[in-house]
């Protein structure tokens, strides 16, 4: 029997932990970390990103444990976004984990992995019909939950309320919100109302 | 898709009604996009509770979790 370790399915787990600085929780179980090309290229495609030069770092710092996976999804992938720059990854992630699941377990049909989805994809979706029997799955929840009992970590809730805090920051950054529209417009006005003033009307 | 539309799609998906699959089905295919959204909206990504078809497969994986972290515990 053969241990795979643990299999990032979709970007999002990586993104979160990336957005809370807390990309090293991934490796503390001490298991090996496989993302296939495709996952790593949607998270670090955009190098400005928020986390995405921090995985770069984390997966050179963990070399050995933390494994980029080649897939055919992600060859092809290039190949079609080479005729058409516009094209989206759009679930190829998914795709791409799958293709590395099917290729480990057609190796070893014993083989032990664990695959870590998005937490409502792993709640709803009924995807572990057909798999071996030691090919189990969780969430990014979950392993936050035993990080936490294992006092490794002090709150589920606080790394994923940085996380989100942390991107809407960015995000802000970036596209200056309404807020700052609005804050325009009203010093427009002031400013307007400044002049009438001044003019006696 | 308007602001309202994307407001409601997060608030269901932070309330674990939605999954991301759906999300991105929908149009938000950036996950940096929804943990901004949420975040905009004072809520944090989900955290799937104990049910749904998956809970087996999950206990075990946790407990898999479990056993490794007590043997990389630091001294």
């Amino acid at each position: 029997m053969s241990r795979l370790g643990l299999l990032v399915m979709d970007a999002s787990p990586l993104i979160i932990w990336a957005a809370a600085d807390a990309l090293e929780c991934l490796t503390m179980p001490g298991l090996r970390v496989v993302i296939p090309d495709m996952v790593y290229f949607e998270v670090t495609e955009d190098l400005s990103g928020t986390g995405a030069e921090d995985i770069v770092q984390w997966a050179r710092r963990h070399q050995g444990q933390v494994e980029i996976v080649l897939t055919s999804v992600f060859s092809e992938f290039q190949v079609i976004r080479g005729a058409d720059p516009r094209t989206r990854s759009r679930g190829r992630g998914g795709l791409a984990a799958l293709e590395v699941l099917n290729a480990e377990i057609d190796r070893d049909s014993e083989l032990e992995a664990l695959l870590l989805y998005e937490d409502n994809d792993v709640k709803k979706r009924r995807f572990v019909r057909g798999l071996p029997e030691r090919v189990t799955a969780l969430s990014t929840g979950d392993l936050l939950h035993e990080l936490e009992a294992a006092g490794r970590i002090q709150s589920s809730d606080h790394i994923l309320d940085i996380a989100a805090e942390k991107e809407r920051n960015v995000e802000r950054q970036r596209h200056p919100s309404s807020d700052d529209a609005a804050r325009h417009a009203l010093r427009r006005q002031l400013n307007r109302t400044d002049s009438g003033g001044g003019d006696g009307r | 898709m308007t602001a309202d539309e994307k407001e409601a799609l997060l608030r269901q998906y932070a309330a674990g009604d939605i999954t991301w699959t759906s999300l991105r089905g929908r149009g938000i295919d950036n996950y940096r996009d929804v943990l901004a959204g949420l975040g905009e909206l004072g809520l944090r990504p989900p955290v799937a509770p104990m049910e749904g078809p998956n809970v087996e497969v999950r206990r075990r994986a946790r407990a898999i979790i479990r056993q490794a972290l007590q043997q990389t515990k630091p001294e």
